[in-house]
């Protein structure tokens, strides 16, 4: 069951079939990117896209935030919910609408997308819980954390196919069975796209090594860890979604966040509540 | 607001300086919030301002602690957009009615500690990604410096209790009149209250008596309890020591508390002696009584049939009259010479004469008295002393104890006899009166020399008496500059002594 080298060439060439953003996702991302673009810069790019505004909008006014009056605009999503919020948000839905929207027969898409959702979610709590500062981040790193399965999904579902139909037969993981199989990883597939779409390196990075978080250095180990634990308990908390997740949490991530049994307990309660509330996001 | 000039890198430079500059000498939640405040002035421009706590016990949750003059917010648009601020951890900003405000939320999770709101005078669109950036760092910062002196704040609250009930216990303490201190176990006080810190009086032994009960308490780790008496100064003082063990700093120690209780005994002493009164007039009124019935008896019996009795019987009738009015004259003596004890007015007519013909002449008259009760009267003959006394005095202390003797003899003994004996020794002369009476008990010995004490009225009532003899005999002797005491055992016998200078003054 092993893919030929040929096959293996084909697929790397293939990685070149990644979509490509169009222009105003393209402005959306290098107004994102800039500390000095404003609250007004944003609202401007993202209203340009008629269906990412209407979307970023219905998002704002999801119960997820429970903000307590009516968003009416980007521009009052942008200073209330916060620049990175609404930014994000918007990252986000393009996202979707690129690589989770087009279902393919093969895999279950739907299934990848609520498990990004989850662990989005996840993360969050975690950094709240942890007080971390970044916790919008954390959200966007989250959500795109499986990026590289999708462009799987788009780029050669057969591969995908193959990966799970491994995975199903053996007890690896996904990610054992990539390696496994000598092909290049989703986290490998994943760095790719984020690096060719310009994303913040914070997303890149939790996407190139949310498996392999010891790998980061600095002051992104502490996002990426956040990911990891985030992905595996999800994992736990919602089930499998059939993706064959990976079962041990790397220590050394679980040390450095100093979590503890008891903060898990009070996450555990609160995730599905907020899951709940999350439902906007599930059918965009 | 910044010009578009100044870097990212510079800005945060700028607020970070201003921002540690602003903080370094907060001491209150209030300094916070203007520290807070301060540093925002370099980012944005504000009109207005407000401070808020969140208070869960409150309906709105929240409570204004400070807020500039010409701020005005809608409350009814105000509260649920604060509160959801606060909930959600994110500087944000929402216009109510015309004006913009920015909301910074002041928490560290799980802990929610207030916001602070300022109303923006400049436009919301200028806002930069940075600067939002920036509003959270220093949301991060200042919640946790608010929250260090927030924990400040209490636990200098919680000094300040500690502090007035630490002046309080310390005021009830100095109040009482007790002496209080407790000791370590190096016995030195480690604390006094204020009458005992201002009493100097306390002698020498008395502070080794409470080190002593001190060291004791340490050991048993019991409580004790001691009165005793003290003595320096040269007046009685009594104290009542009561201690407690009690632990406190990681070390045993020992509460004293020291009570004067000389006026509470003084007191228990004047309640036994209106006791003894109240006794004494029982039994004064029973004793005179006794032989006035006697003689009214014999006199109305005489009167009525004097023609019927015949010479003897009439001699004997008058003899118990006789008898009976001496008895009743002795009674009437004893309690006026008692009455002018009382009053001082009790003299002495001391002249020369030889003790022991005094004895030799007393042995003779009472020896009658003595045969009647079975009593044999001895006297142990020595060299004459002449001694300076009230001669009709010491007759009546030698009587009065000769009596008692024979008054007092053992009917359960064959034998018994009173023997009166004298020593002399260089400057007095004690006279010793021995018997082999029924004893007096040991406990009782002191209190017989008591006025109104009767050893009758705790032993027998076959004796009749006032109660009053030894008291003044112990006076007639203590006026002669001598002492009286007795040595006695129940049931084996008595012996009195009592001395007198030979040489009067």
């Amino acid at each position: 069951m092993i893919i030929d080298r040929e096959e293996i060439i084909k697929i790397i060439e293939s990685l070149n079939d990644i979509p490509t953003l169009n222009f105003i996702h393209q402005k959306v991302i290098s107004v994102a990117n800039d500390p000095l673009s404003s609250a007004a810069d944003l609202a401007k790019v993202i209203s340009m896209d008629p269906a990412l505004s209407s979307k970023v909008l219905k998002l704002s006014n999801s119960a997820y935030y429970g903000f307590p009056r009516k968003v009416s605009s980007i521009s009052q999503a942008v200073t209330i919910l916060g620049f990175k919020t609404i930014k994000n948000l918007a990252l986000g839905v393009m996202v979707y609408e690129s690589l989770f929207k087009n279902q393919t027969a093969s895999v279950d898409m739907k299934k990848l997308w609520e498990h990004s959702i989850n662990v989005a979610i996840f993360s969050e709590l975690l950094g709240e819980k942890l007080n971390y500062p970044n916790k919008e981040e954390l959200f966007i790193c989250g959500l795109l954390h499986d990026i590289g399965k999708a462009v799987w999904a788009i780029i050669n579902p057969d591969i995908l196919k193959y990966v799970l139909e491994v995975c199903r037969k053996t007890s690896l993981s996904f990610y054992e069975a990539e390696i496994h199989l000598e092909i290049p990883s989703h986290q490998t597939t994943g760095e790719i796209i984020c690096r060719k779409w310009n994303f913040p390196e914070i997303i890149t990075l939790s996407v190139s090594n949310h498996h392999t978080p010891t790998n980061v250095k600095d002051v992104y180990f502490d996002i990426v860890s956040v990911v990891h634990v985030a992905d595996l308990l999800s994992n736990t908390v919602f089930g499998h979604l059939n993706w064959y997740p990976s079962k041990l949490i790397n220590v050394e991530t679980w040390n450095a966040l100093k979590l503890k049994p008891n903060m898990v307990n009070e996450i555990v309660q609160e995730i599905k509540k907020r899951f709940e509330s999350a439902k906007d996001f599930l059918n965009m | 607001m910044t010009e578009k000039t100044i870097s990212y890198s510079e800005k945060l430079l700028i607020v970070m300086s201003s921002f540690t500059k602003n903080m370094m000498s907060v001491k209150t939640s209030l300094d916070v919030y203007n520290a807070l405040l301060k540093t925002l002035n370099n980012l944005v421009e504000i009109k207005n301002f407000a401070y808020l706590r969140y208070n869960e016990t409150l309906e709105n949750k929240l409570e204004f602690i400070s807020l500039s003059d010409d701020l005005s917010i809608d409350e009814n648009e105000f509260y649920d957009l604060a509160l959801w601020i606060i909930k959600r951890g994110l500087p944000g900003i929402q216009s109510i009615g015309k004006s913009n405000f920015l909301f910074i939320p002041l928490n560290k999770n799980p802990k929610i500690l207030g916001l602070l709101v300022v109303e923006l005078s400049n436009s919301v669109d200028s806002i930069r990604q940075e600067d939002i950036d920036i509003f959270n760092f220093l949301k991060f910062q200042t919640s946790m410096v608010l929250e260090s002196v927030s924990l400040y704040e209490q636990l200098q609250k919680k000094n300040e209790i500690l502090e007035n009930l630490y002046e309080y216990m310390q005021t009830i303490l100095d109040s009482m009149d007790y002496e209080i201190a407790v000791y370590d176990k190096g016995l030195k006080t480690t604390f006094e209250n204020k009458k005992f810190k201002t009493s100097q009086k306390l002698s020498e032994e008395v502070v080794n008596t409470i080190k002593k009960l001190v060291s004791k308490t340490l050991e048993t780790s019991e409580s004790q309890i001691l009165e005793f008496e003290d003595l320096a100064d040269g007046k009685s003082v009594f104290y009542s020591i009561t201690t407690f063990p009690v632990y406190f700093n990681f070390q045993d120690q020992v509460m004293v508390i020291l009570r004067d209780i000389t006026s509470s005994h003084e007191l228990d002493r004047l309640r036994k002696i209106d006791e003894m009164k109240n006794q004494f007039i029982a039994t004064i009124s029973h004793e005179l009584k006794t032989p006035i019935a006697a003689i009214k008896a014999y006199s109305e019996t005489i009167i009525d049939s004097i023609d019927e009795l015949d010479s003897e019987t009439l001699s004997s009738f008058l003899k118990t009259i006789l008898e009976q009015s001496e008895h009743l004259e002795q009674l009437v003596s004893e309690l006026t010479d008692f009455s002018k004890m009382e009053s001082e007015m009790f003299e002495l007519n001391k002249e020369e004469f030889d003790i022991t013909k005094l004895c030799k002449d007393l042995i003779v008259s009472l020896q009658e008295f003595a045969s009647s009760r079975g009593v044999e009267l001895i006297f142990e003959e020595t060299q004459p002393v002449t001694v300076e006394a009230d001669k009709n005095r010491i007759r009546q202390v030698l009587t009065n104890l000769i009596e008692n003797g024979i008054k007092y003899s053992d009917k359960n003994k064959n034998k018994r006899f009173v023997k009166v004996s004298l020593e002399r020794n260089e400057n007095e002369i004690t006279v010793i009166v021995e018997d082999n009476g029924i004893g007096i008990p040991e406990d009782l010995k002191e209190k017989i020399f008591e006025r109104f004490f009767r050893v009758n009225s705790y032993l027998t009532n076959e004796v009749s008496g006032t109660g009053l003899g030894l008291a003044i005999c112990k006076t007639i002797v203590e006026k002669h500059a001598g002492r009286i005491w007795v040595e006695s055992k129940p049931n084996d016998g008595s012996k009195f002594f009592f001395t007198i200078p030979v040489r009067g003054d």
